[in-house]
């Protein structure tokens, strides 16, 4: 075994530069250029404190990316995306009441007939889950096909990409199925987990587009679930009527989303932001 | 002394802020394992393969594969040294990095000359191969990570797994950049603290 000595030459990193550059998420990610991975490597081979951020970082994020779905799901508490949402509604509200009150003033010194100013909002029951709940998506199984060596570029880039999202490394496998498109445009099943890999990454308009693109490709394994992610889109865009129309159409496939896709028809309908 | 497969003491606590010795104690146990001496044998396979492993893991995302590497980079490092082809023991945690480094390159050259096979699963789409005390440590983190508010979770889910930069996170939380830099470094650190104790217990 020769000795490496291009870690010995390479320029060593230090404690402030790993923490303040977030170096470890980055190494974690792939995001790291060559030199610096290399520095880095060198730098947590001889530093604990580093070394053990790291590792605190790894199994995190092992154990997230087993969880991702349901972390997905998960609506987030009010404080959080809806922290500062109160102050325009505040002020709409006491812009409301105040019109109200000077309305009314105006009516009570013409008629003397005492006006309140009352504005209802229609609340949606309790039990129904909420629009973010009915967007979330779990991805959708997928089980490897036996490749034997003599497939096409398009398939084995694909089976490449897949085993990313085989691991729940979604935004990594956007990519290769994209290269795997480029090789093939019409390989459907590329272009279905591309969709959902762009969904699961929060890329809703890309991957809206690719499911349009694989109903447009006509009927295939994939077609019934397009229609369905491409609802769950819908549901993220809030364009709930277009999701509505996909939804109908994956019942009307009857395949395996027709109870799930009729199911949140009904959850949607309750929650009435749709027609019945 | 026959190569075999070496005990990883990766069960043994979960985050472990291992020190390594000094440059002279490093050159000592060389001296020791030049001299045929099995527990300084273990010593520096205790020392290191931690670290060979974390490497192997975050470049092939593949924990079977990591293990692998790792008894391949104990087995070299100690060949090298009762060849005595080390040339600075003082830097040794250079040379095992370097051995690391290129060992997992080889790995992914090999691959790369290999036909993708796979093998038809019909059962869990993730096929891991975690032993017993892999599948603890990540429940023991699975359960912290149940304990933290839910919105540091999906701070971190975004950055540490999905690649989101902090202003990305911002804009999609409706948060400031640095109220989110804030949340993940508490979360972090919140877990952490809580894993030290854990391996105290």
């Amino acid at each position: 075994m020769k000795e490496n000595t291009t870690s010995y030459a390479g320029a060593v990193m230090n404690c402030k530069q790993v923490t303040r550059n977030e170096i470890a998420e980055k190494y974690l990610l792939g995001q790291l250029n060559q030199a610096d991975r290399e520095s880095y490597e060198l730098h947590y081979f001889e530093c604990a404190h580093c070394f053990e951020e790291l590792q605190t970082y790894q199994v995190v994020q092992t154990q997230l990316r087993r969880s991702a779905a349901a972390i997905r799901a998960e609506a987030l508490p009010r404080g959080t995306a809806w922290r500062w949402a109160w102050v325009p509604v505040a002020a709409t509200a006491m812009l409301v009441v105040s019109v109200g009150i000077w309305k009314g003033w105006l009516r009570h010194s013409s008629d003397r007939r005492p006006q309140v100013a009352v504005q209802t909002t229609q609340q949606a029951p309790t039990n129904t889950p909420s629009l973010d709940i009915l967007a979330a998506v779990e991805p959708p199984r997928y089980v490897p096909i036996a490749l034997r060596g003599n497939e096409d570029d398009a398939t084995r880039k694909f089976q490449l990409a897949m085993k990313q999202y085989l691991k729940g490394n979604f935004a990594a496998a956007i990519p290769g199925l994209r290269a795997a498109l480029k090789t093939d445009p019409d390989t459907v099943d590329a272009r279905f987990y591309l969709g959902i890999s762009e969904l699961l990454s929060d890329q809703t308009d890309q991957a809206a587009q690719e499911f349009r693109r694989t109903i447009a490709l006509g009927d295939s394994p994939y077609l019934e679930g397009a229609h369905f992610y491409l609802a769950k889109a819908y549901i993220r865009k809030n364009d709930l009527a277009a999701a509505e129309g996909e939804l109908k159409r994956t019942i009307e496939i009857k395949r395996g989303h027709g109870d799930e896709a009729e199911k949140l028809l009904q959850q949607l309908r309750r929650l009435g932001k749709i027609q019945h | 002394m026959a190569w075999s497969y070496y005990s990883l003491p990766f069960g043994a606590s979960l985050i472990k802020e291992d020190r390594l010795p000094s440059e002279a104690d490093v050159t000592a146990l060389v001296e020791r394992i030049q001299a045929s001496d099995t527990a300084a044998e273990n010593e520096l396979v205790r020392l290191y393969s931690r670290r060979i492993f974390v490497m192997a893991l975050a470049r092939t995302h593949d924990r079977e594969v990591s293990r692998d590497l790792t008894q391949d980079v104990l087995i070299a490092v100690l060949q090298s040294i009762r060849n005595r082809q080390i040339r600075d023991p003082g830097k040794m945690s250079a040379f095992v990095c370097g051995t690391t480094r290129n060992l997992i390159n080889d790995y992914f050259r090999s691959r790369a000359q290999q036909p993708v096979v796979e093998s038809l699963s019909d059962d869990a789409p993730v096929a891991e191969t975690d032993d017993l005390e892999t599948v603890l440590e990540l429940n023991q983190v699975g359960n912290l990570l149940c304990q933290i508010d839910p919105a540091d979770r999906r701070i971190l889910l975004m950055t540490l797994v999905e690649g989101y930069k902090a202003e990305e996170v911002a804009s999609h939380l409706k948060l400031s950049s640095e109220a989110v830099r804030q949340r993940k470094s508490r979360a972090i650190k919140k877990i952490v603290k809580r894993l030290r104790n854990m391996s105290r217990k």
